[in-house]
């Protein structure tokens, strides 16, 4: 009988969206916590604001 | 090095979020989810720094749904190199054409990192192309090959960041999947404004909401037969629209509850009689989804694609018209019907047959098919009463209940979308559909979630 760990590696990870990905194995080089993603996104748009407001476009 | 390898190599090279080393709890999945949905939100408001409102190339309403996308903003692309990426990969797997087997923990890790690498290679190709696009005309003409490359710049950062998010949540820092949030808060937001909104947004083609034009047509004592069926502007929400979409939301949630039962009975329940359920919409919004995102796919390198090359824009045109309905200088009501009758039917079995085609490949690339599910059974210790268990016999017994199924709702669903989208359904009959299945995807999701942690033990049993 396979084991409850088995069969959930079985099972794809289908998103809402139709998008199947498989995230049980990370081999990704760079990697960062959320929390410094969503600050570096924060600061994107901070950025991008910050440039329309203060800089005219050439 | 196969191209499957280097896009692979491309995926594991690029950033990436960390899983969590502790599961998140469900509040703590319902922050991260919140936080991801607020900031597509606001990518999706700020506008693109260095291109004014008259060059922002409008995108389409099927478009903008599908991709949840919004015209001239850091959300220009939205999750379009996601979603195009992940079917191109999806295709060519279940048809065989990449060899990949999804069998191998290696190849499951390989096939994911392909797609995250081709949908960095879209994202780089259509933000130089937006870049160049956008930038192109207008005051900006001294120097739009510097203007082009700061705009493709914020494109490429942006996208990758929807990228990003979406694989924070999927890695089990939120609920669910990103695209999947950021495609009904899109939806979600169209249908408000088509009901509320008080004033118009023309770079995003929406209109003055269907209340606020009956309270003004009250007040001014003007006709009110002229909102019960739009026959004048492109983009005008009526009452016929407003019925069909109050009545499209009941009509998949009825369809999305029905099950086909199949008796079984499990070993480890020492033999008890139970019934697994086969959703009676088999395949969900898939076929709808899959269509949706290649017609919107024409449309966006066909518009690009006008400004750089006129003789492949003509071919793109000539497939594009296929997909869009109704057709962009008519209203967006059933009215449209009277106006352009060839239309409708063109784009009715385009729409249906592609459903089809897409569905049935779905069950296979999904591990819907009945061997798939068949194998599970077995392993899963669950016998049918009256049968071996033998994998080769339930596999023949799921088969006429599977395929059957698979093609009725890829029917099913690609009929709602179309007849949706001529009545003239507020948000496109795509985008209800999706809306409405994912929400209900969510609220299992969120009741499942929710016992797992008001029952520890469900945990164990589950395996989480």
């Amino acid at each position: 009988m396979p084991s409850s760990k088995k069969k959930k590696e079985d099972v794809p990870l289908v998103s809402m969206a139709g998008l199947i990905r498989y995230y049980e194995e990370e081999n990704e080089k760079i990697k960062i916590s959320p929390k410094a993603f969503i600050i570096a996104s924060i600061v994107l748009i901070a950025v991008v604001i910050a440039l329309s407001a203060l800089v005219p476009p050439p | 090095m196969s191209f499957t390898d280097f896009l692979a190599s491309l995926g594991q090279y690029l950033p990436a979020v960390a899983k969590p080393t502790q599961k998140p709890n469900l509040s703590q999945k319902l922050m991260w989810s919140i936080i991801a949905v607020v900031i597509y939100l606001v990518m999706a408001s700020v506008p693109l720094y260095g291109v004014t409102s008259s060059s922002i190339l409008g995108n389409f309403l099927q478009e903008e749904v599908i991709f949840a996308s919004t015209a001239g903003t850091l959300a220009q692309l939205g999750i379009g190199p996601i979603i195009t990426a992940g079917l191109i990969m999806q295709i060519l797997v279940g048809s065989k054409l990449l060899n990949i087997d999804l069998n191998t923990e290696e190849s499951k890790a390989k096939f994911t990192e392909a797609q995250k690498g081709l949908a960095f290679l879209f994202i780089l190709v259509e933000s130089f192309l937006f870049g160049y696009v956008l930038t192109r005309g207008g005051s900006s003409a001294g120097s739009p090959l510097d203007l082009g490359l700061i705009v493709a710049g914020q494109l490429v950062l942006a996208t990758f960041i929807i990228l990003l998010l979406d694989e924070m949540i999927q890695k089990g820092w939120g609920l669910g999947s990103g695209v999947s949030l950021f495609i009904l808060a899109g939806v979600m937001k169209i249908i408000f404004w088509y009901m509320f909104g008080v004033v118009t947004v023309s770079s995003q083609d929406l209109p003055v909401g269907f209340f606020p034009n009956l309270i003004s047509i009250l007040v001014s004592h003007g006709n009110v037969l002229s909102i019960v069926v739009n026959t004048t502007k492109v983009f005008e929400p009526d009452l016929v629209g407003l019925i069909t979409t109050i009545s499209l939301i009941i009509l998949i949630v009825y369809l999305t509850s029905i099950n086909i039962q199949i008796p079984v009975t499990s070993q480890k329940l020492r033999g008890i009689r139970r019934t697994i359920p086969l959703n009676f919409l088999y395949v969900s919004s898939i076929p709808v989804i899959f269509v949706s995102v290649l017609g919107a796919d024409i449309q966006l390198f066909s518009s690009m694609a006008s400004y750089v090359s006129p003789s492949v824009s003509g071919i793109l045109s000539a497939i594009e018209s296929a997909f869009i309905y109704p057709p962009a200088n008519i209203p967006h009501s059933v009215y449209a019907v009277v106006l352009d009758p060839l239309g409708a039917v063109e784009y009715s079995i385009v729409f249906i047959v592609l459903g089809i085609l897409f569905g049935l490949v779905w069950v296979e690339v999904a591990g819907l098919d009945p061997a798939t599910q068949a194998k599970n059974l077995v392993e899963a210790g669950i016998e049918i009463p009256g049968m071996r268990s033998n994998t080769k016999i339930i596999e023949g017994l799921l088969a006429k209940y599977i395929y059957p199924l698979a093609f009725f709702s890829s029917v099913i669903v690609s009929v709602i979308a179309v007849g949706a989208t001529i009545l003239g359904v507020y948000g496109t009959g795509v985008g209800i559909l999706l809306a409405v299945t994912i929400a209900m995807q969510y609220y299992s999701l969120l009741a499942y979630e929710r016992s797992l942690e008001m029952y520890p033990l469900l945990k164990r049993i589950v395996g989480e």
